[in-house]
């Protein structure tokens, strides 16, 4: 086997012609999910690049940590190849890396932290519908090509650029399912509100990714209720617990509103802010019982709690606008919460480019 | 013999410029020695011990510690701690966010020409070292301490910070090229739990 700077400056190697050579090969490197791979040959490579040829393929989109390996164009291709992607999800993918790579998310020590997040991707803008991501029904389960390998590509290139290999690296210390692929898209027809890119300050013919580091989504129940107070007392109780990071950190959690769920809140009259408000003022645990437990309080730990008053009550969030909230999922009385590790870590939204 | 077919490689060349160790005194008698508390949980407890033990045992009067109050970020202080330091000491790396920060921290001040020494425990040592090799410091010394850090007792947390004086003072006072040929080729031990893959 002989390895060599190929020509454009990435480096190549020659293997026996089978999928089964080049993913055992891969497999022994740690540079694969333990699924097997597409063998990224050069011709694979370049019809990947063709679907972002507006941009130089040895652009250096950044530097990923902690192995602190370049990331170029051809290189997140390459990785891209790899997970199945298809050449129209280039743009995301790379928008993706770039995300990650803005120093607010800390990617550093994202990849090696005992915590366990993953990037989740939240697709907002009409590239949802053109490329065929899941919005609906089953938005965080598998089945959906787009979704899958999107998610699956980033993190091929946050392991193989960033050597972020598992155990070995990340100390991800039960690891997240989240780490084969974890990419969403709200649901914006059924959202009553402004969809989250649009939140953000966004036009909402642009396209656009969120990156957060979230852990597994957890499903909340209400069945029940119809009255969005109560509604905001079963997620704050669901939200607000003492093994939650937020509550010592705070940072950037995310609450994912079923459809049903979110069109009872909208007909009584609330605005999203007023979700984000509720939800501010409501999951909250006292100081006196978290105060020695959990975990060492973050940098931007709330100064305005009292920590002389063991019944202050603390948040999960600095300020309401900090809880993202948007709308996916299918129908049924469920909406779904994702902690995150806290303010060292926070989301980045990033327009996706579509065209030269 | 079967054909072959060409494939890329995933992975991304690092760039970082290398590194030396510092040149490292005879002895830290008199010397202004630095330790950087990185702001995780007990790292003050080690660390108050262990320079308790410098004062005590290797003639340490002029001790400083600053406090990074966050463990997941690189020390603000670099340049106005290089300035007042001799040598210096960071820790206490105990988890994937702190380990990679504490051992940056070591290299920038190595990089201002202050020797020092990254304190992290045992289950995160390979990754301070492949952290270490990416920022161009292969022959950065780290110095092991049992995991994990915590526990009920708070005199058995000091005991990991005494355990560790006499290697740091050992690590700050050996010739540099010494500490780099040593820790360019140390092998740390795998962490624990760590299941190989078939």
């Amino acid at each position: 086997m002989l390895d060599r700077i190929g020509s454009n400056g990435t480096k190549t190697i020659e293997l026996p012609d089978s999928l089964e050579a080049t993913n055992d090969y891969f497999y022994q490197q740690g540079w694969t999910d333990g699924l097997p791979i597409i063998p990224p040959t050069p011709d694979r490579v370049e019809k990947m690049l063709a679907g972002m040829p507006w941009r130089d393929p040895d652009e250096v989109i950044g530097i990923v940590p902690p192995a602190m390996g370049i990331a170029t164009l051809r290189n997140i291709a390459v990785n891209a190849v790899m997970a199945g992607c298809l050449p129209a999800y280039m743009p995301v993918i790379v928008a993706a890396v770039s995300a990650v790579l803005e120093k607010q998310y800390g990617l550093a020590h994202r990849q090696t932290t005992t915590h366990a997040g993953a990037p989740l991707l939240i697709v907002n803008g009409p590239i949802i519908k053109e490329i065929g991501l899941n919005y609906g029904n089953g938005v965080f389960g598998p089945g959906w090509r787009a979704n899958a390998t999107i998610g699956r590509g980033l993190r091929f290139a946050l392991v193989n650029l960033g050597g972020a290999i598992p155990a070995e690296v990340d100390f991800c210390q039960h690891g997240h399912p989240g780490k084969y692929t974890f990419c969403i898209a709200e649901h914006q027809d059924a959202n009553p509100w402004e969809p989250l890119h649009v939140e953000r300050g966004f036009k909402a013919d642009e396209s656009v990714i969120t990156v957060v580091n979230a852990e597994a989504p957890h499903s909340m129940t209400e069945n029940v209720q119809t009255n969005p107070i109560e509604i905001m007392r079963t997620f704050a109780d669901s939200m607000a617990t003492y093994g939650c990071n937020n509550l010592y950190s705070q940072g950037h959690p995310v609450l994912v509103f079923g459809p049903e769920n979110a069109s009872h809140v909208a007909a009584a009259g609330w605005s999203k802010l007023d979700v984000q408000k509720a939800l501010f003022e409501m999951a909250r645990k006292p100081w006196g019982i978290m105060k020695n437990r959990g975990k060492s309080k973050g940098p931007f730990f709330p100064r305005w709690v009292d920590q002389n008053d063991d019944k202050a009550m603390v948040p999960i969030i600095n300020e309401p606008r900090d809880l993202i909230v948007l709308v996916a999922g299918g129908a049924g009385g469920k909406s779904m919460w994702c902690p995150t590790a806290g303010a060292q870590s926070l989301s980045v939204s990033k327009r996706i480019e579509r065209h030269g | 013999m079967a054909s072959m077919q060409t494939v890329m490689l995933p992975t991304g060349a690092p760039d970082a410029a290398a590194i030396n160790p510092a040149e490292r005194p005879k002895s830290l008698q008199g010397l202004r020695i630095g330790l950087i508390d990185n702001g995780k949980e007990f790292s003050d407890v080690v660390l108050d011990a262990l320079a308790e033990v410098l004062r005590r045992e290797y003639g340490a009067t002029k001790i400083k510690i600053w406090r990074k109050g966050f463990p997941a970020k690189g020390a603000p202080f670099i340049d106005e701690m290089a300035a007042e330091t001799d040598v210096a000491i960071s820790g206490v790396g105990h988890c994937g966010s702190s380990s990679p920060w504490s051992v940056i921290d070591a290299v920038n001040l190595e990089k201002a020409g202050v020797p020092t020494v990254a304190l992290i425990s045992r289950s995160f040592c390979p990754l301070g070292q492949l952290v270490a090799r990416s920022e161009g410091h292969s022959g950065l010394p780290i110095v092991l301490l049992p995991h994990p850090i915590g526990e009920a007792d708070e005199t058995k947390i000091a005991q990991k910070g005494i355990d560790a004086a006499a290697e740091c003072v050992r690590l700050l006072t050996t010739p540099a090229e010494a500490v780099a040929k040593e820790f360019a080729a140390k092998k740390f031990p795998l962490p624990e739990h760590v299941v190989a893959r078939a």
